[in-house]
């Protein structure tokens, strides 16, 4: 197994990488591949570059609805929970206040929004790595050697050879018409 | 940091003043004419019955004033926190800002209406007598009502031992801040948190209209320098105001926070008129592109911030006083619920609903803020139950909720005559601080 490991890829393309030397070209440059139809690619650069969204038909994040979920999940939760408890399983009565809604409900809030605050963050922090698809252990375009750019000063665009619109020749084309400084075909080993 | 191909198109086809046939022009007029009839209204009022004036002034006069704070501190904080994108708007709330002087003179009925509006400088009101005495309104109902069945047993002579106790507690009380609360040292301070919002305002003021002429980048070097020491200012007179105006009403009540409830209404209201003067400029085409979508979302995220932060305040203050529930900390939440014959209820819960769970969940979503009608809409709410918020703070202090046309005299002719002014500078200075190194940034701006 070690010994084909090391042997140079000699298999399919997996990605096709594009490196540009500004943000305005990059961005340029994802607004053609949008317009081209592509779905399964994406844009790496340093920092995030207003009008990326757009250039890259981009519709809303959907990570609001999950958070949304996790919310009321904490609101509703904390109240069933101190209802139950104080109020149901185990009446407790302080400062001639009745345990339980609806005499007690401004001693829940606070547990109701931390609650709330919780959940709601932990919807949007794993939500935001199950729609990025994290974690992740390997992508391709990390082989490229180039590629350590785009946590410095360099932007680039990658197609996934799993595009349904996929084509070597007319996507290598493709990119090099949009002011790419380098285009670079990654191969994969063949599964 | 943005495309380079998006130059400041708004900029080149005007230069953000009002042109002389547009219908701003004039406009201050208006306001002017609206706030002297409210005052003539109030004037009356004066007359009629001055102690019911008195509140009545306090109430326009703290709605008015939270604008041009509020106003104030989204100007500070602008330059404190180096910001881009309010850039714009910027100018807006300088102007809001600007006839800080006229709350100087404004004040005069206040220094006089000392001893009808605060217990602790003389003052009796009907409330007082009315929750100890049969009220008009508890005749009605019948006092059985609202009498506990132990109170009835007694004899009728006991009701008067108990209020001469409630008042002997209260002065004993009072009698501990008195060093603070005197007639001599509430004017001084008042004296000095008008100069200190008139200086502000003024410097503030003076290097940003400076700078639209000399595009000087030291204007907005000392603008932000001088930016922490202001809001530190800003934050102990802002507070020591409503500690003094509005607390001080009930002067046996304790609320640490209150300076903090008010500093959230006056950012609230602030940041819903900046949202209705820049939709209304932008509709008759004085703002061009300076203001669009992008802004409007910013403003109402910051909107929709100081309505949850508004809502958190005064939640944490209820909280404290229902839970520990001491006679005299519920005092003040008794008297806008069951006490005054209970007709403070129905506002009380307005407030909460209105004021936090109606316009916080329909601000929650994205596309409602970048919406303008919908923004607009909730904008316009915020303003209508910030005055109620006020009303519901000033007026249960003197007694049953009972609207009164000096009320609205009042509100109307303060804010009329304030805006007259605003209105009338924004006719000698471009819309947008056109000399701002950071404008171009603004005019770019996007959410990303």
């Amino acid at each position: 197994m070690e010994a084909k490991a090391r042997t140079a890829p000699k298999g399919v393309p997996a990605v096709v990488l594009a490196e540009f030397e500004s943000a305005h070209d990059v961005l340029h440059a994802a607004e053609r591949v949008r317009d081209a139809g592509y779905k399964a690619w994406d844009a790496h650069t340093p920092f995030p570059i207003h009008g990326m969204d757009r250039a890259m038909g981009l519709t809303d994040s959907k990570v609001g609805w999950i958070v949304i979920c996790g919310a009321l999940t904490g609101l509703t939760g904390a109240f069933v929970m101190m209802h139950w408890m104080n109020g149901v399983d185990y009446p407790i009565i302080v400062g001639d206040k009745p345990g339980g809604a609806p005499g007690t409900i401004p001693s829940m809030v606070p547990i109701m929004f931390e609650l709330t605050v919780l959940l709601s963050a932990f919807g949007a922090v794993f939500g935001m790595l199950h729609l990025n698809r994290l974690p992740r252990h390997h992508h391709p375009v990390f082989e490229s050697e180039r590629f350590r750019g785009a946590s410095d000063d360099r932007f680039f665009i990658s197609i996934e050879a799993s595009d349904p619109k996929f084509d070597l020749d007319k996507t290598v084309a493709l990119l090099e018409g949009t002011h790419a400084a380098h285009v670079e075909v990654i191969e994969e080993e063949e599964p | 940091m943005s495309t380079p191909t998006k130059g400041p198109s708004g900029a080149a086809a005007s230069d953000f003043r009002i042109p002389a046939k547009s219908s701003w022009t004039g406009a201050w007029r208006i306001a002017a004419a609206v706030g002297c009839l409210g005052l003539g209204i109030a004037a009356v009022g004066w007359f009629k019955d001055p102690t019911r004036f008195a509140f009545s002034y306090l109430f326009g006069y703290v709605v008015s004033l939270s604008l041009a704070l509020g106003s104030l501190f989204f100007v500070l904080v602008q330059f404190v926190t180096k910001a881009g994108w309010g850039v714009t708007v910027r100018r807006l709330a300088e102007l809001l800002m600007r006839p800080m002087l006229v709350f100087a003179v404004l004040s005069i009925p206040l220094f006089i209406s000392i001893p009808r509006l605060f217990p602790w400088a003389g003052a009796k009101h009907a409330e007082a007598a009315e929750s100890h005495e049969a009220s008009p309104l508890a005749e009605e109902r019948g006092l059985s009502e609202l009498e506990p069945a132990a109170m009835r047993s007694l004899p009728r002579a006991a009701p008067q031992k108990l209020e001469k106790a409630v008042e002997a507690g209260e002065e004993s009380i009072v009698a501990h801040k008195r060093f603070y609360l005197n007639q001599r040292f509430f004017q001084v301070r008042l004296v000095l948190y008008l100069f200190i919002w008139f200086w502000l305002a003024d410097r503030y003021f003076g290097w940003s209209s400076e700078q639209d002429k000399t595009k000087a980048l030291r204007n907005t070097a000392s603008a932000q320098s001088f930016a922490p020491p202001a809001l530190i200012l800003f934050g102990f007179s802002l507070t020591f105001f409503a500690f003094d105006w509005l607390l001080s009403l009930d002067a046996t009540w304790y609320s640490t926070i209150f300076g903090v409830y008010a500093f959230a209404s006056c950012a609230m209201f602030n940041m819903a008129v900046l949202i209705l003067l820049s939709l209304a400029l932008r509709r008759s085409g004085l703002m061009g592109d300076a203001v669009n979508v992008e802004h409007y979302h910013d403003m109402g995220k910051l909107l929709f911030g100081w309505i949850s932060f508004w809502s958190y305040v005064s939640f944490a203050q209820f909280f404290l006083v229902w839970y520990s529930n001491i006679p005299d900390e519920v005092a003040w939440f008794h008297k806008r619920w069951s006490e005054n014959g209970g007709t403070w209820k129905p506002v009380t819960a307005a407030i909460v609903v209105m004021h936090f769970f109606v316009p916080f969940w329909f601000l929650m979503s994205r596309n409602v803020k970048r919406r303008t009608t919908l923004l607009a809409t909730a904008a316009g709410c915020m303003v209508v139950m910030h005055v109620v918020d006020i009303y519901w703070v000033v007026m249960p202090n003197l007694g049953a909720f009972a609207p009164n046309p000096v009320d609205f005299g009042c509100l109307v002719g303060i804010f009329g005559v304030y805006f007259a002014f605003v209105l009338r500078s924004m006719e000698g200075f471009p819309l947008v601080p056109i000399g701002d190194p950071r404008l171009s940034r603004a005019l770019e701006y996007e959410n990303a």
